[in-house]
């Protein structure tokens, strides 16, 4: 998890990403920022994200990212 | 199962309730946006067929409706004069049926006639079921026909009272001047084919056959002279809806009823429309019908038609 | 009936429609409906009918393909001692080739109708002898009604969208009539299961499905139907007016395809809200954006969302483009590495956004328009904060986001005249005479009362105008004001209604001296 706040963090900084729930909703992501964070965590976790996971659920909380994360990687097992 | 049945009536009591009262809403508004007097100044659109308002009660003895055709056809001044019958024409250009019909209303208010004589042509112009939906919504709130009248309403809009106090001078005749030479060679050529009428301008002429026959009203039915727009082929039709209906017909282009049209000299506008001198052929001939088949009384002499013979003067004049 | 705000179609078809929904068994309700559409469909565009039943078949068909391959693999998978690779590679090849012939087929058929005649006239000049395109006309709806199509099977494809076995309820999805004509390009997943549960029409239902239609109705009466006399007077024959003539019509037109296209998704929704069915929305206060990329987050959001969802991420994320953004990201860095990969991405959204609103060069350049504007944004992104920072404009300051809303405004109109105009060459001499020939005077020396409204007209509009504001601030603070209406008791309720029938019956332009207007996306 903390790798994915420091991904984050470098994405675009000063931005409370734990305590958000909203960041898809609330426009901190977009479309681009989006674009940027799936090939980061693609790098760093060895997996692949599919255009399909691509959904606010996915990507509104941190922990959303964290669970997303997890998931593909035992897919990928 | 009771509980349900009150509660949907409730709604449905609900719903009849706030439709009527935005109904009386649109009614004030419609008072104040309706034309205080039949005239364009005041407003008043199609200002020389609602003419007919202003004439006095039970004056007018013949309706000339339809369209154009009609009324570049057919002079009430000179049906007077020849005659001594009283008429007015309600023809607008292109008029449809779901006019005709609100216009012959408007008519029946004040106007006792005998004979309603309509001009074919319009029989066969086709309409929606959404035009007619909102000519009905013209005629029960006049806010839909004349709203734009919002941009110059005065004091008076509200106040005083909705009158008619004028009439047009050639009582809805349109004389037209000048004369091109019409192409009569294919004219009433013969055929066996039967022009449709849609089943909606049907529904209509029925509907505007009962109105005449409420009022008392030999309701005819006449084809002008034209070129353009006549043909045996809506002949056959119009024979055949008008035995369907128990209706007279009269064709005015072929068999014992036609007129002489001398097609290089009496149209206007190539065979669409009759000039000045076809419409005076035609009026004599109209005028000898509606005297001799349907019997209507010459006024002529009589004191109370004396504005008749003024406007006909004035018209001579001219 | 030529559209929802004909006579026949508000007054008759829809009450009937409406009727016989509620009369019937609630299982049966669902036929009421696709009957309805239908007949909807037929009246607008005759036989043109089999084309969007070619392509519900398409679609149903190549869902249970995409369904039986997909539980193939599953039980491939599940056998002992398989390669699994291979046997992941073998059915993704499979389930590639359904996709690729249900999406094939229906924007081929989108293709051969829409832009035949289009393709043939941009190759002629290069001597290419094509067969004469097909002058078959557009089935009313085609271009939405084809996306959806496409994101349905798009979902089954990923798997986020169960097959439906049910030929009916695809068929009513597609064909919905309050959505086939201009939207909202609906998924699968929002209307289809709604569309077929036959809710029973509430009072309340009623209420806020009817207020909204009626709001709709007035937004476009009122508004669009007059903005359309300046409009089509000046772009009719914008050879003789100035830039500021040229400017305003901009702004006007802008306005206009605005009342128009928002109420019409109000009667959409208010019809949708009706049966039981809420249609996505597709509008959210567009003029309040900040940026070029906000507007188009606001506006036609559910084209956005589709152009976002099924080309956006799946380009992005393709294989060379992945790659791309990779060594972008190492040779420029994190921010702007990304921001000008994503530049193709973008450019195949922007291409098929512009070419999906018309065939014509106006609508390439609109696209391009707005790509070269989102492109930029992104990439000068970095290089705007430090200009900012050095200057000390506080980038959460209220000038700034003023500045940044003006801003927008304008690129926004810009974008409508290209848009409006009637090629891409008259497109940018306009926008250049509209700027470097804009003059002031002829707003104000009467020259813009002369192009087809009056002042009574102006005065009509600006006030629409301002409640369109407060309305739209009042939604923007999270406000309902249809929900506020309905809670204050039925009194309330009748007021609002009948204040907006009042208004759209003395303030409508329709009759006399006013040109019936055609909607303007339903030509889309």
């Amino acid at each position: 998890m903390d790798t994915i706040l420091d991904i984050l963090d470098e994405l675009k900084p000063g931005v409370d990403w734990r305590g958000r729930t909203d960041l898809v909703d609330g426009r901190e992501l977009d479309s681009l920022t989006i674009i940027s964070l799936i090939a980061e965590l693609e790098d760093a976790f060895d997996v692949v994200v599919p255009a399909v996971e691509i959904v606010p659920e996915n990507f509104n909380s941190l922990e959303g990212i964290w669970a997303l994360v997890r998931r593909l990687r035992e897919q990928g097992l | 199962m009771m509980k349900r049945m009150t509660r949907v009536l409730s709604g449905l009591l609900r719903v009849a309730l706030s439709a009527a009262a935005t109904v009386a809403v649109l009614a004030a508004v419609s008072y104040v946006l309706t034309p205080k007097n039949n005239q364009a100044a005041f407003g008043q659109r199609d200002e020389r067929v609602h003419g007919i308002a202003g004439e006095p009660a039970g004056s007018i003895d013949v309706l000339l409706m339809g369209d154009s055709e009609i009324f570049t056809s057919v002079s009430p001044l000179q049906l007077w004069d020849e005659r001594g019958i009283t008429s007015y024409s309600l023809g607008t250009n292109g008029q449809k049926l779901i006019y005709t019909r609100s216009l012959l209303a408007l008519a029946l208010r004040k106007q006792s006639p005998r004979v309603v004589v309509l001009e074919t042509n319009c029989l066969f112009r086709p309409f929606t079921v959404g035009e007619a939906i909102l000519r009905v919504g013209k005629d029960v709130l006049p806010a839909v026909e004349y709203h734009d009248r919002w941009k110059s309403l005065t004091v008076e809009d509200f106040i005083a009272p909705v009158r008619a106090t004028w009439t047009d001078e050639g009582k809805g005749f349109v004389a037209k001047r000048g004369t091109r030479a019409a192409d009569a060679s294919g004219y009433m050529a013969p055929s066996d084919e039967v022009a449709e009428m849609p089943l909606l301008n049907r529904l209509y002429l029925e509907e505007i056959e009962r109105m005449c026959e409420r009022a008392g009203a030999r309701l005819v039915l006449l084809s002008t002279p034209s070129t353009k727009n006549w043909n045996m082929a809506r002949h056959n039709g119009v024979e055949r809806v008008a035995s369907e209906l128990g209706l007279d017909y009269i064709d005015l282009n072929v068999g014992e009823d036609r007129v002489g049209v001398d097609w290089a000299k009496d149209s206007y506008d190539a065979g669409d429309h009759l000039n000045a001198s076809g419409a005076r052929k035609v009026s004599t001939a109209v005028g000898a019908l509606l005297a001799e088949r349907y019997g209507t009384p010459d006024h002529r002499g009589d004191g109370s038609y004396s504005s008749w013979a003024e406007a006909s003067s004035r018209a001579r004049d001219k | 009936m030529t559209s929802y705000f004909s006579a026949a179609f508000l007054l008759a078809f829809l009450p009937a429609t409406v009727v016989c929904y509620q009369l019937a068994p609630r299982r049966a309700r669902w036929a009421v409906l696709l009957a309805a559409s239908y007949a909807f469909f037929w009246v607008l565009s005759g036989p043109l009918v089999v084309f969007v039943i070619a392509s519900t078949v398409s679609i149903w068909a190549a869902g249970l393909a995409l369904d039986a391959l997909a539980s193939r693999r599953a039980a491939d998978l599940a056998r002992q001692g398989v390669d699994r690779r291979r046997a992941r590679r073998l059915w993704g090849r499979r389930m590639r080739l359904a996709l690729v012939v249900g999406v094939g087929v229906n924007l081929g058929i989108l293709g051969v109708l829409k832009y035949a005649g289009f393709v043939c006239e941009l190759l002629a000049p290069l001597g290419c002898a094509l067969p004469p395109a097909p002058s078959i006309g557009l089935p009313i709806g085609i271009s939405f009604y084809t996306l959806q199509a496409v994101s349905y099977v798009a979902d089954v494809y990923r798997g986020s969208s169960r097959a439906d076995r049910n030929l009916a309820r695809l068929a009513l999805y597609l064909a919905f009539f309050p959505q086939i004509m201009e939207g909202p390009i609906c998924r699968y997943d929002q209307t289809a299961s709604a569309l077929w549960a036959g809710e029973p029409v509430t009072a309340q239902g009623l209420f806020s499905g009817g207020a909204r239609m009626l709001w709709g109705v007035t937004k476009r009466m009122v508004v669009a139907n007059r903005l359309n006399l300046f409009v089509q007077t000046v772009f009719g024959d914008p050879g003789s007016y100035d830039g500021g003539m040229v400017a305003l019509a901009a702004a006007l037109y802008t306005l206009q395809l605005y009342c128009d296209f928002s109420g019409t998704m109000d009667v959409a929704c208010g019809m949708g809200r009706v049966f039981g069915v809420s249609l996505p929305e597709n509008f959210r206060q567009p003029f309040f954006s900040r940026t070029a990329s906000e507007f188009w987050q606001r506006w036609h959001i559910t084209l956005g969302a589709w152009f976002r969802d099924y080309v956006f991420y799946p380009v992005s994320l393709s294989g060379p483009v992945k790659r791309l953004t990779s060594s972008a990201r190492r040779g420029l860095g994190n921010r702007v590495g990304p921001a000008a990969a994503s530049g193709v991405a973008l450019l195949c959204v922007w291409l098929g956004n512009g070419l999906w609103h018309g065939a014509g060069t106006q609508y390439l350049l609109f696209g391009l328009y707005y790509f070269v504007l989102i492109w930029a944004g992104g990439l000068l992104a970095p290089a705007s904060e430090a200009v900012c920072a050095r200057m000390g404009v506080a980038r959460d300051g209220a000038l700034w986001h003023a500045f940044q809303h003006v801003r927008t405004l304008l690129v926004v109109v810009a974008g409508e005249l290209l848009f409006r105009s009637s090629s891409a060459v008259e497109g940018l001499g306009l926008l250049v005479r509209a700027t470097l020939g804009f003059r002031a005077s002829s707003l104000v020396d009467g020259t813009a009362l002369s192009a087809g409204m009056d002042a009574a007209d102006f005065v009509v509009t600006g006030a629409f105008v301002v409640a369109l504001l407060v309305v739209g601030v009042l939604r923007e603070r999270g406000a309902c004001p249809l929900e506020a209406v309905w809670r204050r008791g039925a009194v309330a309720r009748w007021a609002v209604c009948c204040a907006l029938i009042v208004t759209t019956v003395v303030f409508g332009a329709y009759g006399a001296g006013y040109v019936p207007v055609d909607p303007m996306y339903a030509s889309f």
